[in-house]
């Protein structure tokens, strides 16, 4: 045998020994923390192909062939890996493994559970984006889908939403963070108007009744966050045809799916749908809108986002109501409204852990209101009328300009604990001039600043510590406005939370006017949530306690010495399945709460509350018929009127009438019906608010005289709608199915 | 001798690692075949982890981390309890990327993506608005990735096609007639290796029958 022979051979035994090496047998058990075994769990030794996964009874076994050193690593999804080093050495290694679940959204306990979320397809939430366009007595308004939710008042006759006995100013709805000055269109007085911004803006919707965030503040009772989308899924172009509107938009997802742009106009004309729905006030201009938005979105990087939003439009509406004073004589009101927002938001992660979240935003408003006394041939008039009816003849200029800036950082901190730190600035002028004389402006520069912890004690028990700091040029004060949370988690499906915070608002322009000194409104907020919740089923239950301070009050001068209290409790319970294919839910609130305030000279109850308020939402698709039913049922007690007026002799004010108002009853309805048209995806919507015609007072008018009070009743009782919304996706799918047949 | 020694400890070397590359073959055309016969959540998670072992072990090959995503998305569909659904979406999305970062562009990897987006939708149907455009955009995309025809994109394309509603696009028509094209492309279809993808003709013949005989 040649020794190079012998020598392979050698080399071929020792590398064949080390294939037939000495086996190790590796066993084991692995278990959760309460003892119960894992099935299904990943055990190997890492870079090998050696390994098992555990059986019903959480044992694991394997042989390895590998020597000395390696490392053992137990993982299983949503529980924290188990890691050894061990040395292999042909023996039997037993290891008992306790596996710890890693905190996650889904089994966690909710710090945010007492407000209502409707987002982000990952999480349990109570209500999902579809939810805010099919509610029925909704149209699509963000805020009126919101009114359907426990906490909410049914006030008619105004847009805004009005929470837990706070007036409809103290919601204030934030956009990528950022507050927005006017997010309802401008309106005549007593006349419901519409939120500016459609509810396909956005991916994320969160409605606070209380005890909202430190990330957010000038809102004394409630937040609307809303998150907008991202980059579209597609290029799009869509349109809009009904008899009240048209508007079209263009979606653009550039090539390499990191950038889009958009662009949206839109006309909306009343005056055919009043021709054929009598309204009660006298249109001499019926409501008419011009809106244009544009949008652009640029992916940075895998984790950056650059967003942009601009939307214009104008708005114009007259009408004539017979004088409350003077039937036979007309109040004439005209509105010429002018609104530019706009957003720009940029996010990137500038670290494993770390997040920033900056933007900016400027808020534009132009409203030019007339107000003029006719006679019965819509004349002016302007002699042989007493002095206070003169007064209703005027012009009215207000301009209001709104700047923000903001910068956030967020700061993972393992688990689901997190950081929260930054500040805010907005600068802001109102200005307004009476019979383009009397002008005044109020500007302000504020500032805040505020950190916030949301911390995971463990799975089960969390708490949130926040604290905001504000200061105000224009008040010349300072506030400082902490607020926590603690929420715990008994069982697989129910926790309990409790949140408390103190909230401030500067007092709104048309008090501030009259006196600059007075100091930020304050309401501090005492909440109790129970949450039983499971895939398909919520039930929740909230008590609150609101305190409310240093409100605006007309004494001999505007002070600051009111205060009130708003207290109550809600319930809200959904289930999508007891009945098969209905989803539905039912909510109660029952509101206590009284106020000494603006001219009220004792604590009454204010005449925007009602005590008791129910709603029941109900949605069924039925899928054969490619239709959505929506119903809804909303039913509040009578709200309070009062007729208060000056007593000169006594120096104060006096309650001369004062009664309850009819229940509040709406019924609405709506279908929508998918149908391809053409190449087009078309939904057909229609749909009807109070349906069952049901009388609907939302207060009363009393005239100067005191003599018969008037109703304050909406134009018309009924919204009849019916419109029809179509895309064209301009993503190739249909044709790639075409091409691959 | 050096002469010597040097050749013939690179033979050595060789026969070690053709050894290990052996050891590659021939455990994932077993588990592959294990694959083909394993109609339970149980087996199905034993064969993911097994898959997933070798991924990790190989470091460069992407088949290990897709059959893993592959035999994790099966076992999303075959769950009872929708709970159990989106932590198996996760670790098998997990997987699919290590997979399409190793081989990008792959018309099998992005198939199986879209059965994750698919079975996502099984946890909670209202997420079918935005997850089923998602889903059957992603079957597009593989389509076009190979344009020879690959039959399990064809066959989810066909799939997602029969379960839209028409006013979403859907059609029953469609997607039988897809179904049928996956079939014959079965016929066709040589996979590149031994161990590249080549599953779902017995299930594609089965469907086909049921749709249509329901028809």
């Amino acid at each position: 045998m040649k020794p190079h022979t012998l020598l392979f051979i050698l080399l071929l035994s020792f590398a064949a020994g080390q294939l037939a090496a000495q086996t190790t047998l590796l066993t084991g058990k692995v278990t959760d923390i309460r003892k119960r075994p894992m099935q299904g769990v990943s055990v190997s030794l890492t870079d090998t192909y050696d390994g098992a996964t555990t059986d019903s009874t959480g044992a694991f076994r394997f042989l390895s062939t590998e020597i000395g050193k390696q490392k053992l690593l137990v993982s299983f999804t949503g529980f924290a890996p188990w890691e050894t080093e061990l040395e292999l050495k042909a023996d039997t290694i037993f290891y008992e493994i306790v596996l710890k679940e890693l905190p996650n959204e889904l089994t966690a306990v909710v710090i945010t559970a007492g407000s209502f979320e409707a987002g982000d397809v990952k999480r349990a939430t109570v209500l999902k984006p579809l939810d805010i366009v099919t509610t029925a007595s909704a149209n699509a308004d963000v805020a009126a889908a919101m009114r359907t939710l426990p906490g909410t008042q049914q006030v008619g006759e105004s847009a805004e939403l009005f929470v837990r006995g706070g007036e409809g100013y103290e919601t204030r709805q934030f956009i990528d963070g950022m507050v927005v000055a006017n997010p309802f269109f401008s309106s005549a007085p007593n006349i419901a108007s519409r939120g500016r911004f459609s509810p396909f803006l956005f991916k994320g919707t969160v409605f606070s009744t209380g005890g909202y965030s430190a990330l957010y503040g000038q809102a004394l009772s409630s937040a609307l966050v809303l998150e907008s989308i991202d980059l579209p899924d597609r290029s799009e172009a869509s349109a809009s045809i009904s008899p009240l509107f048209v508007g079209g938009q263009y979606q653009h997802l550039g090539k390499t799916k990191r950038s889009s742009w958009g662009v949206n106009a839109g006309y909306t004309n009343l005056a055919l749908y009043f021709a054929l729905v009598p309204q009660k006030p006298d249109y001499f201009r019926s409501p008419e809108v011009w809106n244009a938005d544009a949008n652009f979105r640029i992916k940075t990087s895998a984790s950056g986002m650059i967003k942009f939003f601009a939307s214009y439009n104008v708005n114009k509406l007259g009408l004539r109501n017979p004088d409350i004073d003077m039937p036979a004589l007309k109040n004439a009101f005209g509105l010429n409204s002018g609104n530019l927002y706009t957003n720009v938001s940029y996010r990137e992660r500038l670290g494993n852990r770390l997040m920033l979240k900056t933007g900016a935003s400027i808020s534009l408003n132009n409203d030019h209101i007339k107000q003029e006394l006719q006679d019965s041939a819509d004349q002016p008039v302007t002699d042989g009328i007493p002095d206070y009816m003169k007064l209703k003849t005027y012009e009215l200029n207000n301009r209001s300009m709104l700047f923000q800036v903001r910068a956030m950082l967020d700061y993972k901190l393992g688990g689901l604990s997190a950081l929260r730190f930054g500040a805010e600035y907005w600068h802001s002028k109102d200005s307004s001039m009476f019979n383009k004389k009397f002008p005044t402006t109020l500007a302000d520069n504020y500032s805040a600043v505020f950190a916030e912890g949301d911390i995971y004690i463990t799975q089960a028990l969390a708490f949130r510590a926040g604290l905001r700091a504000e200061y105000s040029d224009l008040l010349a004060r300072p506030n400082l406005a902490p607020r926590t949370s603690l929420a715990y988690k008994f069982s697989k499906k129910a926790q309990v939370s409790a949140d408390y915070g103190i909230f401030y608002q500067k007092p709104i322009s048309q008090y501030l006017v009259f006196n600059k000194e007075l100091p930020f409104m304050r309401a501090d907020h005492f909440i109790l949530t129970y949450q039983l919740m499971d895939a398909f089923t919520t039930f929740r239950a909230q008590v609150f306690h609101k305190e409310y301070k240093q409100l605006p009050r007309f004494d001999a001068d505007t002070s600051a010495g009111g205060s009130g209290f708003a207290r109550g409790f809600e319930l809200f319970w959904r289930d999508k399945k007891t009945f098969k294919n209905f989803d539905y839910w039912i909510t109660y609130s029952w509101l206590d709460t009284k106020r000494e305030y603006l001219n009220f000279p004792y604590a009454m109850q204010p005449s925007f509350a009602a005590n008791h308020t129910a709603n029941l939402v109900v949605k069924r698709f039925f899928t054969k018929l490619n239709t959505q039913f929506n119903m809804n049922y909303q039913f509040a007690t009578g709200r309070p009127y009062y007729n208060i007026r000056w007593n000169m002799d006594e120096g104060d004010f006096n309650v001369l009438d004062e009664g309850k108002t009819i229940p509040y009853n709406s019924m609405s309805l709506s279908v929508n019906y998918l149908k391809n048209i053409g190449k087009a995806f078309g939904v057909l919507v229609f749909s009807v608010t109070n349906v069952l015609n049901s009388k609907q007072v939302f207060g009363y008018q009393f005239p100067h005289n005191n003599g018969e009070k008037v109703a304050i009743v909406p134009p018309a009782r009924q919204f009849f709608f019916a419109g029809i919304f179509l895309s064209w996706g301009t993503d190739r799918t249909q044709d790639a199915i075409n091409n691959n047949l | 001798m050096k002469k010597i020694i040097l050749p013939l400890i690179a033979v050595v070397f060789s026969i070690f690692s053709f050894g290990q590359s052996a050891r590659y073959n021939d455990v994932m055309k077993t588990s592959i075949a294990k694959m083909d016969s394993t109609w339970t959540t149980d087996g199905l998670m034993q064969l993911a982890n097994t898959f997933e072992r070798i991924g990790n072990a190989e470091k460069t090959e992407w088949l290990p981390f897709y059959y893993a995503g592959y035999c994790l998305v099966m076992n999303a569909y075959m769950q009872k309890d929708v709970s159990k659904i989106d932590p198996l979406c996760d670790k098998a999305d997990e997987n699919l990327s290590k997979a399409a970062a190793l081989q990008s562009n792959n018309s099998e990897i992005t198939t199986v993506q879209g059965m994750v987006l698919t079975a996502r939708m099984q946890a909670d149907m209202s997420r079918g608005m935005t997850l089923g455009p998602k889903s059957s955009g992603m079957f597009q995309a593989a389509l076009s990735q190979q344009p020879t025809g690959n039959p399990r994109a064809m066959m989810n394309m066909a799939q997602s096609l029969f379960y839209t509603p028409e006013a979403f696009g859907g059609s029953k028509s469609k997607a039988i007639e897809m179904m049928e094209k996956s079939l014959a492309s079965y016929d066709t279809f040589k996979p590149e290796s031994m161990l590249h993808p080549n599953w779902g003709k017995a299930y594609v013949e089965k469907i086909l029958g049921e749709w249509k005989a329901s028809k």
